[in-house]
């Protein structure tokens, strides 16, 4: 009761602070180097300041100190200073810098604490000991923020991704924090669910009550919201920090350095300064094109007309997939895309004979260079471990839970000496130089004898993508290979992909991404458990089959106009 | 196969009683049930919960046997051998009703044997009544208000509960990747081998989602050392008093009252 | 400028840190589960052998009791992770409903009186069987009272004892051993026990 009465509710929104970062950085506690070091910038109040930088470049981290979990929480080593309005957020007490910060997380399953969407909004301000009246007054005053009046007594565990993530960044406003933190709020979200999260961001963002930091390597979404940019190396240091309208055009080069998506549109002026021994796949912003026609393979694996149901609890049988026939031939590359919860990982399951279907069949051929002989199509749920394990590969969507083996070396070479072993089809049992020339090929030579959890978020899915390469198989399904990834990352996934499809692989890829559409030969596009299309990608992208059509075709574009203008202070 | 959770599907009495007290009435039962050997407790007890879940609880009634069905089992070992391995038994005094083997059978350990049968059925019963009319949520809210259990520990835990479903989603995935990789288990060894380094993965994916869930409560605030406020308050209320009473009379009945 | 010292913010060791409160809350809701399904799938066939027999699986249900606190190491665990275990097995209903509380209660205690000798200091394998021991006691007095009260002394005598061979069996042994492999996936970077 003294501590509440000491901290006290704030009834009004606590103003807008600016950020003062002198020399900033931090050392995760184990680690010898700095996650970031060197941040020196100053942020106005009220302005949106966009950090850009690769995977693993210390945005997190950033976000972090500014939440101040980051010393008060997380053991490591603090450095130079970061001032939030007139507090230094090293020598603040956690409890007073939650009253004036609001952080969002990436991944709304890990951040949602409670089952009632009114109890879960309450959370954080029962935490700061907010009078009752008060919060049945904030509760709903947050939903409307972000759209989702009416959504009190639901439960947080049948809303949609776009939903969970709306109701986590109501969370933070319910408290009313003056700095507003996004930490690349949208990464596993269907195009339109990502729309609506800009535009509730761009709503925000004209209001200026907050201070807003938002990661987000989909440029052409989070730049038209910003007022500055933070550009960081892969190193965590400072490249640049600028108003958003001088980076832009002008800075393509800083921007690809930082391992930004850039626009398209924007690429004209790259070209004109072609640099020498910068492949063309490197300087575009986006993937290339497919080169490949579709007819040239043989037909691989086939659904006809399958049904997956999941066992639900009161009310019957959940029906994930419906009616559902795709072919996949040797040598293609599908797009697999829907809104979240369609049945794209449903499909791949299927496929790959993990889930039966309750009808329909799914059939797989041996092998590509099996397909003039004979050989009959077969159930792959039917198959014995080790023959699946020639034919078909599957990356999760969770890299983790695929390990097998306490070092990156074992992991790549767990499956081929599994397959090599069993079926005695005259495979050398591959050695460890082999697993190590895989390593090097993925840029993971260093890391042979770490510990597979240990490892990266980008560097645990390069893993898993290794972890098929000792032996291929002819059939590769990938759940999201590029989530969370920028475009560097997101190109090296392709660079690799395009060498085995060369080979004759064929890959299904289930993306979120319209950006990799191009990449691919056909699109099979999903809703609700149904086949709504099956086609090339230019036709997709020209009319593309949900309403409405706008986010699957450009991806996200948001326009911001306050009253102030852009970039004024 | 987990069973379904089972919520009430219409308000009742009990649906607006606070969790603590039904707590303390159904730990009456509970007590009333086990210190005595005589089967005529857990009978009463028995037919007195099957009545208040019938009529105040609000659960959907059709669902509790398939929920309860399991339990046959044990009551039936624990009632052979309870009697089986009487010390009745040994009573040179009581008459012998059955000579099975070695094994003489008295009336005394019938009888007892059964009511140790029949205590599991109360124990169940009972803690339907206690748990089924409202959610761990409400649980927590009132064993921190009324209780004052430390709410650090009881938010937490329930913030477990709600990413614990997704443990069972990585079960079935860890599995299914072994299957892809060639790893699949054969002969009953391996599998004994395969099902450690399983449960192995998904402890660790548990660990990692409960830290970043720790992180994402903090930057909420929950560790900050405030004192937290109830958004949703519990009064012990008249309803309360009277369940309790209720049940305490129906114990202490179906202790004392003479068959 | 200045560069602060390292921050510790975990060393103090009655400050359970929320990482804390939820990987023993989420790694006790797993063995909630367990316990519920051990109960329904193997105890039941099990108690056919008769009580000491059945009495020898009945290790699995003091997991939390020397798991949890081999992992955060602080004081508590024991009886928290026993606890909540119980509450999950107990909300999915098991054979013995509340009364898993109690069982559960008995149990952490146990576990939670060796470890509260050592002041918290140690934490090798010879504690941890002696509080496997410690938690199966605690389960043996449980037992004796509620579940086998009719028996004579002699069986009562012989299934004390198999509940705690059990427990140093399956939880010292196996718990320690089950900690051991968990540190070397690097998971437990985060906690005391992971260095
Ligand atoms: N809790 C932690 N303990 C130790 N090291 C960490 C921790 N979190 C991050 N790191 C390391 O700090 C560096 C920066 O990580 P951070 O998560 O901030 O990157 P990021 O820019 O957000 O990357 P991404 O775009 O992949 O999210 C990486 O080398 C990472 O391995
Ligand atoms: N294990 C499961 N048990 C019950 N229902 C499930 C299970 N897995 C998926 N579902 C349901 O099946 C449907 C299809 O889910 P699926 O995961 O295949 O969608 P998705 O297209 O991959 O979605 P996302 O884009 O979010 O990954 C959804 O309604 C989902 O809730
Ligand atoms: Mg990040
Ligand atoms: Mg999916």
């Amino acid at each position: 009761m003294t501590e509440a009465a000491v901290a006290g509710p704030l009834k009004i929104a606590a103003a807008p602070p600016s950020i003062e970062a002198t020399d900033l950085g931090w050392t995760y506690a184990g680690r010898t180097r700095p996650a970031i070091e060197g941040l020196t910038f100053r942020l106005e109040p009220g302005r949106v300041l966009l950090v850009l930088g690769p995977s693993g470049s210390g945005k997190s981290t950033l976000a972090r100190a500014l939440a101040g979990l980051a010393p008060h929480v997380l053991p490591g080593r603090w450095q130079g200073s970061l001032r939030i309005g007139e507090l230094e957020v090293a020598e603040t007490p956690a409890r007073l810098l939650g009253e004036r910060i609001g952080l969002v997380f990436q991944d709304p399953d890990s951040q949602l604490v409670m089952t009632r969407v009114d109890d879960e909004i309450a959370f954080g301000l029962e935490n700061r000991g907010w009078s009752r009246p008060e919060m049945v007054a904030g509760v709903p005053e947050a939903l409307a923020q972000v759209g989702l009046s009416g959504f009190e007594s639901r439960s947080t565990v049948t809303l949609s991704g776009g939903e969970k993530q709306r109701l986590a960044i109501a969370d933070v406003l319910a408290a009313r924090p003056g700095l507003l933190i996004l930490d690349e709020p949208t990464a596993n979200l269907d195009p339109p669910g990502m729309h609506a999260i800009f535009e509730q961001l761009a709503a925000l963002a004209r209001r200026r009550e907050h201070t807003i930091v938002l990661i987000e390597h989909r440029l052409e979404a989070a730049l038209p919201l910003a007022d500055d940019v933070l550009l960081i190396d892969d190193e965590g240091r400072q490249l640049a920090f600028a108003p958003a309208g001088d980076v832009g055009r002008d800075a393509i080069g800083l921007l690809e350095r930082s391992g930004a998506w850039v626009p398209r549109a924007w690429q004209g002026a790259r070209r004109a300064d072609e640099r020498a021994g910068v492949s063309a796949v490197e300087r575009a912003g986006e993937p290339a094109a497919s080169s490949r026609s579709v007819e040239s393979g043989a037909l691989l694996l086939e659904a006809v007309d399958i049904r997956v149901e999941y066992p639900a609890d009161e009310s019957g049988k959940r029906v994930a997939l419906d009616g559902v026939s795709v072919s996949l031939w040797a040598g293609e590359r599908v797009a697999l895309v829907g809104p979240n919860g369609a049945g794209k990982s449903s499909l791949l399951f299927a496929l790959a004979g993990l889930l039966r279907p309750a009808a329909g069949t799914v059939r797989l051929r041996a092998l590509p260079r099996d397909a003039e002989a004979a050989e009959p199509m077969r159930d792959p749920s039917r198959l014995k471990s080790n023959e699946i394990a020639a034919r078909i590969g599957l990356v999760f969507a969770d890299p983790e839970l695929g390990f097998v083996a306490g070092t990156a070396r074992d992991e790549v070479s767990a499956s081929a000496r599994a397959i090599g072993g069993r079926n005695g089809s005259g495979i050398d049992e591959p050695d460890d130089r082999g697993a190590d020339g895989v390593l090097a090929r993925f840029g993971l030579g260093h890391l042979a004898t770490e510990i597979p959890f240990r490892l990266s978020q980008g560097e645990q899915r390069r893993l898993s993508l290794a972890a098929l390469a000792l032996r291929p198989p002819a059939v590769l399904l990938l759940d999201e290979p590029t989530f969370g990834l920028d475009r560097r990352g997101t190109q090296a996934v392709l660079t690799l992909l395009d060498d085995r499809r060369t080979a004759g692989q064929a890959q299904i890829l289930a993306t979120h991404d319209p950006r990799l559409l191009p990449a691919c030969d056909r699109v099979v596009a999903l809703d609700r458990g149904r086949v709504v299309f099956d086609g090339s990608p230019d036709a997709f992208l020209a009319a593309p089959p949900y309403e409405p059509a706008g986010p699957w075709r450009d991806g996200v574009a948001v326009r911001r106009t306050d009253a102030a203008g852009r970039g004024a202070p | 196969m987990l069973p379904a959770p089972l919520a009430p599907t219409r308000p009742a009495f009990l649906t607006r009683t606070t969790p603590v007290a039904r707590l303390v009435a159904g730990t009456a039962w509970l007590v009333a049930g086990i210190v005595t050997l005589d089967p005529i407790v857990p009978v009463r007890l028995s037919l007195a919960a099957i009545v208040a879940l019938w009529l105040w609880s609000g659960l959907p009634l059709r669902r509790i046997p398939g929920r309860l069905a399991p339990l046959g089992f044990a009551m039936l070992s624990l009632t052979v051998f309870s009697i089986l391995l009487s010390s009745a038994n040994g009573d040179r005094s009581l008459a012998t009703l059955a000579q099975i083997g070695p094994a003489r059978i008295t009336g005394p350990a019938i009888s007892a044997g059964i009511a140790v049968g029949l205590r599991v059925v109360v124990i169940a019963l009972t803690t339907l009544l206690v748990f089924g009319p409202s959610d761990p949520t409400r649980m927590a809210d009132s064993l921190v208000q009324q209780w004052h259990v430390p709410d650090r520990f009881a938010y937490g835990t329930l913030a477990a509960l709600r990413v614990a479903p997704f443990m069972a989603g990585d079960w079935t995935t860890i599995g299914a990747a072994r299957r892809l990789r060639g790893l699949a288990p054969r002969g009953p060894v391996a599998r004994v081998r395969e099902a450690g380094g399983r449960l192995l993965v998904m402890l660790v994916s548990a660990i990692r989602r409960a830290e970043r869930l720790a992180l994402a409560m903090d930057a909420r605030g929950f560790d900050s050392g405030v004192r937290r406020t109830h958004f949703r308050e519990f009064r012990v209320g008249w309803r309360d008093w009277l369940t309790i009473l209720v049940a305490v009379a129906v114990a202490a009945a179906a202790f004392f009252v003479p068959r | 400028m200045k560069a602060l010292p390292a921050s510790r913010p975990s060393t103090e060791l009655f400050r359970w840190r929320t990482v804390d409160i939820v990987v023993v809350a989420l790694l006790a809701v797993a063995f909630g589960v367990v316990f519920w399904a051990w109960g329904t799938y193997v105890w039941a066939w099990g108690s056919f052998l008769g009580p000491q027999t059945e009495s020898l699986l009945t290790g699995v249900w003091l997991l939390p009791a020397v798991v949890c606190p081999l992992i955060v190491r602080r004081p508590g665990a024991a009886l928290f992770g026993e606890l909540v275990a119980a509450v999950v097995s107990a909300l999915l209903g098991s054979y013995w409903g509340l009364d898993t509380l109690l069982s559960g209660l008995l149990q952490g205690a146990g576990a939670e009186v060796v470890f509260l000798i050592t002041m918290y200091r140690a934490w090798n394998p010879v504690i941890a069987i002696l509080a496997a021991a410690g938690a199966g006691i605690g389960e043996a007095i449980h037992d004796l009272i509620v579940s086998y009260p009719g028996l004579d002394y002699a069986g009562r005598a012989a299934i004390g004892a198999a509940e705690i061979v059990s427990a140093i069996a399956i939880v010292g042994i196996g718990g320690w051993f089950l900690v051991r492999a968990l540190r070397r996936t690097g998971a437990l970077q985060t906690f005391p026990s992971g260095g």
